[in-house]
């Protein structure tokens, strides 16, 4: 007895101590488990929010088993202790069901929650309860659960909402049907039955939904036959439309006007899935023009306008038209409006411009503003005309459209409207502008040009000094035409900077060709004034570079006429102290020790546009030897100027027989390689050049400005 | 008489009333969408793939068991770049004789005519077998050119190649095909069709630049005779034949397959035969209908225009690349050409055409189905015949 009495207290420490555990394990025997659970419960029912947590760990474990005790606490008025519960009872209804050692199924855990919750409906339980039992519903209630003890709720005012929640959520056949069948029944209260119907909204891949929609729609009732209407408008199937078309259309006219609305909103969600659905686009098409024609509200025609329009083509431009001469055009015309802009295709927008003169202005201003900005290849082409031919509203219209587009056109329209309407408020167009021009800026040729015209006009406009200066530096990276006044302004208080020379020789050169020779040669002259040899060589390349070199000999100064005598014996490590220290000895008639014979002197008066000689070409390609080249530079009155050489290889010049410069190198020529500062006398002066030759090619360009780099008055003596 | 007269009103009423009486010829079709967002070749077909007597749908890599269409299988890989595939036909044919479709297929990349054997059931080890590399494949035309029941294979190439399947004394094909082709300056190039245009009973090909005569016998490639009588661009495959004015001639369907414009041409005849051709456009401002077909797909007894767009055709560079897309059959009625919208709007929730799309009754209803591929994904469209029976 005594051993017994030790084993009983040694076994009731051990529960205790087991109890006391903090997550301990699963007990492994009945006594145990009984004993452990209702701890748990207590301790999940108890004050301490941790104690609980640790007993929510726990308690799903023991399945089925603690669903009673869960249920109870779910009553609990406590929210940690009731949602505590609550999501216990979750768990446990999402656990699989058991196997035995004998490998059978067990029931899954679900079921003893379902019959607990089953429990609760039946029984008078409280409010609180119920609803927290028809939250679980949803997660709980499978195919073939009986949903008898939830319907029954939905006499109840109270808790029908969130009855109908919870067989909404469920969704099983039976409890859609269970909810179709309340609402069905005439002889209950007919706002209880629109509830109940509308909980069977919004389900998908309910085989039922459709001829339960149509029992509804046939309703006595027009509450509860409006959301049958709606009901039936989640189907989307042709075969529906008569039905749900004629309820909408045979509505008594005391009806009150929200379930006018519903009957008529209802045809319209229909067609719009019908729509959506695709492969039934004219029926769509009908359909929604049928609205339009018959729907007594503007909400739901504005619907079908814009059906019309979102799925719609050319066919339906005449439709959304035709509602501006309709009596609530009013309300219509923005719809109308919206659709016409939101019609996709050159077919539609081809059917707008044909009638284009039917449209209001304002209509025609956001069209093309709306094509200038996204429109494709034929709407832009039109905004573009727009912006150029329409009258004030519209051509502003679109050349905005077209700014903010970015269209290459689109400076050069804004150039003329503001020319065209010269009070036009400039503020509004920079910011539009900058972007316009800083995007195109980055383009092709097109784009750079527009960039520039668009730079343009905001350095001519704008009074902000950080919006100019920004253009200034778009408008000298691309220099238009348009922009001379600008540009020579520029040169004259900056010079050159800033600008790329080649650009703006290109298009000194472009306005030479195009027949402004006198501007042209301004900006040419004022380009080359000043500028260094770097950079007027690169003037020289572009202004010749269109075969305009004719037109500018005179300007520049080219010296096109020499005589010429070699090849001579030259050594590349003499440089110019050996033979050609000093002058060479000048006498055309006289014949000289060449390094490959006997030569004389040769005139040349063919050179390239710069005057360059081809040394190769005139004397033959030889390697280590030299020319000389004479030529007189006749000129009024004492000058000083510039002497521009480009040379390959060295260079070495005497002017009336003093040595003034030399560079002896290893080069190819370009012209304008070294500016010469020279002082002539009034009358003849010699002008002397020795050239070298290394390998490869020979030759050498001379042309005579004024210490500025601009015009020098001279002739040379043939 | 009484419940007569009352019968009558409510139909009146009912049809007044609900507006849909305009629109009682109108075909509806169930569009359902096949594979997922990568099932975007350009070519398809509908045929009984596993020989289970359920007809299946083809499209590229992959084919689809009827009749749910749910499950997919395997065929091959085929070489993808930018947004095309490197497969722009998938004509069934038995090729090998082993009594089960295999697949003839070509594309502009790899510039080669194959044929993919068919492994039976639903093994997805399909074989590729090369045929003849030929140059870029804008597609091919398959036309029994001979008239002796089995169609010929005209990949769409310059020079003019036509490939016969080498059958065996009981028709069975061997897997090898003899390659033609046509000596003639003329012919080949983006445009092909087949049709009696002198109207002696035998073939000819149509070009976009003309069309060749076809000899008394079709294989004598020195025989076919160049007739340059028109100047398209790059015109669709195939170009239609058909008598569309009911005149006695045949005249052609023509859809610009890389601009705007779907048109026919009028043949017309002076005494002494001389033919004249005039042009009417049925289309001007849709573009790149690459595929037409001729079916009777309302079931009136008389053959409809079915077509779409090619979406993309040229990766987006074609005029009309960015309008919407769509599927169409035009009703022919005397040289008038009335079109239907089965399916329009932006590539993301509408369907075109692509290059290579079949008709076929699937589900055996009597009516029939459109399967349309292209790279807006592959769509059935479910004949459900008119939308009010």
């Amino acid at each position: 007895m005594r051993k017994v009495a030790i084993a009983f207290v040694a076994a009731a420490c051990w529960v205790m101590a087991a109890a006391a555990l903090e997550g301990a394990s699963l007990p492994a025997e009945g006594d145990r488990i009984t004993v452990t659970l209702d701890v748990l419960l207590d301790r999940l029912a108890g004050a301490d929010d941790q104690v609980r947590a640790q007993a929510r760990q726990i308690i799903p474990r023991y399945g089925a088993d603690a669903v009673p005790g869960l249920v109870k606490l779910l009553a609990r008025e406590e929210a940690p202790v009731w949602r505590t519960a609550f999501i216990c009872l979750r768990d446990i209804a999402h656990q699989p069901a058991p196997v035995t050692m004998d490998q059978r199924v067990a029931a899954p855990p679900r079921v003893a929650v379902q019959r607990a919750l089953a429990g609760v409906f039946l029984e008078n339980a409280s409010e609180a309860l119920v609803r927290r039992a028809l939250d679980l519903m949803p997660q709980v209630w499978a195919e073939g659960d009986d949903p008898a003890p939830v319907v029954a709720l939905l006499d109840r005012p109270e808790l029908r909402e969130a009855a109908l929640r919870a067989l909404n959520e469920t969704a099983t056949p039976m409890c859609l049907d269970a909810v179709a069948r309340f609402a069905e029944d005439t002889s209950r209260d007919p706002v209880a039955r629109r509830e109940a119907a509308m909980a069977l909204i919004g389900l998908s891949g309910w085989s039922e939904a459709s001829a339960r929609a149509r029992r509804l729609l046939a309703d006595p009732d027009p509450g509860v036959a409006a959301v049958g209407a709606r009901l039936l408008a989640e189907s989307g199937e042709p075969a529906d439309w008569s039905a749900l078309r004629s309820a909408a259309g045979s509505l008594p006219p005391d009806i009150p006007d929200s379930l006018r609305f519903e009957f008529w909103d209802a045809c319209l969600r229909f067609v719009d899935r019908a729509a959506r659905a695709g492969g039934q686009w004219e029926l769509a098409m009908a359909w929604y023009r049928d609205i339009l024609a018959s729907a007594p509200d503007t909400v739901t025609a504005s619907g079908a306008v814009m059906g019309l329009a979102r799925f719609g083509d050319e066919t339906a431009v005449p439709d959304l038209l035709a509602v501006l001469d309709r009596p609530d055009a009013e309300q219509l015309a923005n719809p109308a409006l919206s659709g016409l802009l939101a019609l996709r295709g050159r077919a539609a927008g081809r059917a707008i411009v044909d009638r284009w003169e039917q449209l209001p202005e304002d209509f025609r201003a956001a069209i093309v503003e709306h094509w200038g900005t996204s429109g494709g290849d034929f709407e832009a082409e039109w905004a573009n005309d727009r912006a150029r031919n329409a009258d004030r509203p519209v051509r502003r219209a679109a050349v905005r459209g077209m700014v903010k587009g970015s269209r290459t056109a689109a400076a050069e329209c804004l150039a003329a409207y503001l020319d065209a309407f010269p009070d036009e408020p400039f503020d509004a167009w920079e910011l539009p502008l900058r972007r316009y021009a800083a995007e195109m800026v980055w383009g092709d040729e097109a784009m750079k040009r527009a960039a520039a015209l668009a730079a343009l006009q905001l350095v001519r406009r704008s009074k902000d000094e950080e919006t100019v200066f920004e253009a200034m530096r778009w408008l000298k990276a691309y220099p238009v035409p348009e922009a001379l006044d600008v540009l020579k302004a520029e040169i004259r208080s900056g010079g050159l900077s800033g600008v790329p020379t080649d650009a703006l020789a290109a298009l000194a050169a472009t306005m030479i060709r195009d027949g402004d020779r006198e501007n042209g040669l301004a900006l040419a002259r004022e380009a080359l004034a000043g500028a260094s040899p770097e950079n007027s060589g690169k003037i020289l390349t572009a202004l010749t570079a269109g075969g305009i070199a004719p037109e500018l000999t005179e300007l520049l100064g080219v010296i096109r006429s020499w005589q010429v005598l070699g090849p001579l014996p030259w050594q590349i490590s003499a440089g110019f102290s050996g033979a050609f220290a000093e002058e060479p000895q000048i006498d055309f008639s006289a014949e000289v020790d060449g390094s490959g014979g006997k030569v004389t002197w040769k005139s040349v008066k063919e050179t390239g546009p710069l005057g360059e000689v081809n040394l190769a070409g005139v004397l033959g390609m030889v390697e280590g030897a030299a020319a000389v080249a004479v030529c007189r530079i006749v000129v009024p009155d004492p000058a000083k100027a510039v002497l521009r050489c480009g040379s390959d290889d060295g260079i070495k010049v005497w002017v009336n027989g003093k040595a003034v410069f030399e560079n002896d190198c290893d080069r190819g020529m370009a012209p304008d390689q070294d500016l010469i500062p020279v002082e002539l006398n009034a009358g003849e002066n010699r002008l002397t050049v020795v050239v070298t030759q290394r390998a490869g090619g020979w030759g050498f360009q001379a042309r005579l400005t004024d210490e500025q780099g601009g015009p020098l008055q001279f002739s040379v003596v043939p | 008489m009484r419940k007569w007269w009352f019968a009558v009103a409510a139909a009146v009423l009912t049809a007044g009333l609900s507006g849909w009486s305009e629109e009682n010829s109108a075909l509806q079709f169930e569009r359902v969408r096949i594979g997922g967002h990568d099932a975007t070749f350009e070519a398809a077909a509908i045929f009984d793939v596993d020989g289970d007597g359920v007809k299946d749908l083809v499209s590229g890599e992959w084919w689809y068991p009827g009749p749910d269409f749910r499950d997919r299988v395997h065929i091959a890989d085929i070489r993808h770049v930018d947004t095309y595939y490197d497969d722009f036909s998938n004509y069934p044919m038995d090729v090998n004789g082993d009594s089960r479709l295999d697949i003839v297929t070509g594309g502009w990349w790899g510039e080669t005519l194959y044929w993919r054997e068919n492994p039976g059931g639903r093994n997805p080890g399909w074989i590729t077998h090369t045929v003849a590399k030929v140059g870029n494949i804008e597609r091919c035309l398959f036309y029994d050119l001979d008239g002796d029941g089995w169609p010929e294979v005209m990949p769409v190439t310059k020079p003019v190649h036509i490939f016969r399947l080498v059958r065996d004394a009981q028709g069975k094909g061997t897997g090898r095909f003899e390659q033609f082709t046509v000596e003639t300056d003329g012919g080949g190039g983006h445009g092909l069709g087949a049709g009696d245009i002198s109207g002696d009973g035998r073939p000819d090909l149509i070009f976009a630049s003309g069309w060749l005569e076809a000899p008394a016998d079709t294989w004598d490639m020195k025989g076919w005779k160049w007739h340059p009588e028109w100047s398209f661009g790059l015109v669709s495959v195939p170009i239609l034949t058909h008598d569309v004015n009911g005149d006695g001639l045949a005249d052609l369907i023509v859809g610009e397959g890389h601009g705007y414009g779907l048109f026919w041409m009028e043949q017309r005849r002076d005494n002494s035969g001389t033919r004249a051709w005039s042009r009417h456009d049925i289309e001007t401002d849709r573009s790149q209908f690459h595929d037409l077909q001729l079916h009777d797909i309302n079931n009136d007894g008389r053959v409809e225009l079915v077509t779409g767009k090619r979406f993309w055709a040229h990766n987006g560079h074609d005029p009309g690349a960015r309008d919407p897309i769509g599927l169409y059959y035009y009703t022919i009625d005397n040289g008038k050409f009335t079109r239907h919208v089965i399916d329009y709007g932006p590539p993301d929730r509408a369907s075109g055409a692509g290059i290579y799309f079949w008709v076929e009754d699937v589900d055996g209803n009597g009516w029939k189905d459109i399967l349309a591929p292209g790279k807006e994904g592959l769509y059935l469209f479910l004949n459900r015949g008119p939308a009010v029976p």
